[in-house]
């Protein structure tokens, strides 16, 4: 396929904007499920 | 519902990434389109983010109606997944497109009909966020970000017949599935929909996943 700046930069922008959301999700996640684990009461916890 | 949902990003978020790599693929091998020539390939990368960010805003709308006649917040925060998501695949049209003007039009953007009403969307649904990150937590607010969900939807049948009623003077193109296009150009346009629906449905998930765990923290400390 014939090289072309634009075409390239839009899938770059799209499925590198998408993957960033994706990441940042995970992040927020993972950092959530500590916190949720760390609040849990003792009586809770098990 | 909320936990069946935040489980199956498991199986989406496969399924996502199986539907993509055959769309890359079909892109990769669909033929080169005679008038526009390569960079007619940036239609499988903009076309497929319309519908999951319609499907977002539809969804937001449905989240907004759940939670005024349940008052459960789980449709709440459902509502504002779905928008978060609808923002992010907006922002992806109105970021795509320009890349695609440039070229075919010599021009990064004009005011007509499509391209404005979109960025009209996009600051409905942008609004729609400031207001539930400002406003959280009660009830009138909940209330209030559940109509507002439900109203901004009107703008989307506008947004879509944006190019009819322009009735020929807007330089962007109709929908691609209006159009005969060939097998090969259809079927990476199609595959690229079909992936991006399923990206959408996994973000979703995950998002919700997050609102809820927010939602938790926030009741032990209150």
């Amino acid at each position: 396929m014939e090289w072309n700046g634009f075409v390239f930069a839009s899938y770059v922008l799209v499925l590198g904007a998408l993957a960033a959301y994706a990441l940042r999700l995970r992040a927020r996640l993972r950092a959530l499920e500590r916190e949720a684990h760390d609040s849990t009461p003792p009586s809770a916890g098990g | 519902m909320e936990e069946r949902l935040i489980r199956s990003a498991r199986y989406t978020g496969l399924l996502a990434l199986a539907a993509l790599a055959v769309w890359a693929y079909l892109a990769w091998v669909a033929p080169v389109e005679k008038a526009q020539g390569v960079i007619q390939k940036i239609m499988y990368v903009h076309v497929p983010n319309v519908a999951p960010a319609y499907l977002g805003f539809v969804l937001t709308a449905v989240g907004g109606i759940g939670f005024l006649t349940t008052r459960r917040e789980e449709w709440d925060r459902f509502a504002l997944a779905a928008a978060e998501v609808g923002v992010v695949f907006c922002s992806l049209i109105l970021l795509s497109g320009p890349l695609w003007a440039k070229p075919a039009w010599g021009v990064w953007w004009v005011w007509d009909l499509r391209l404005t009403s979109t960025v009209v969307l996009w600051f409905i649904y942008v609004a729609y966020l400031f207001l539930r990150a400002f406003a959280a937590g009660s009830d009138s607010a909940r209330s209030f970000s559940s109509i507002y969900g439900i109203v901004g939807t009107l703008a989307i049948p506008f947004v879509y017949f944006a190019v009819d009623l322009a009735s020929g003077s807007t330089l962007h193109p109709t929908d691609p599935s209006r159009q005969g296009l060939p097998a090969g150009i259809a079927a990476a346009l199609r595959s690229g929909m079909i992936a991006f629906l399923l990206v959408f449905a996994w973000l979703v998930a995950r998002r919700l996943g997050v609102a809820r765990l927010e939602a938790l923290i926030e009741e032990r400390r209150s």
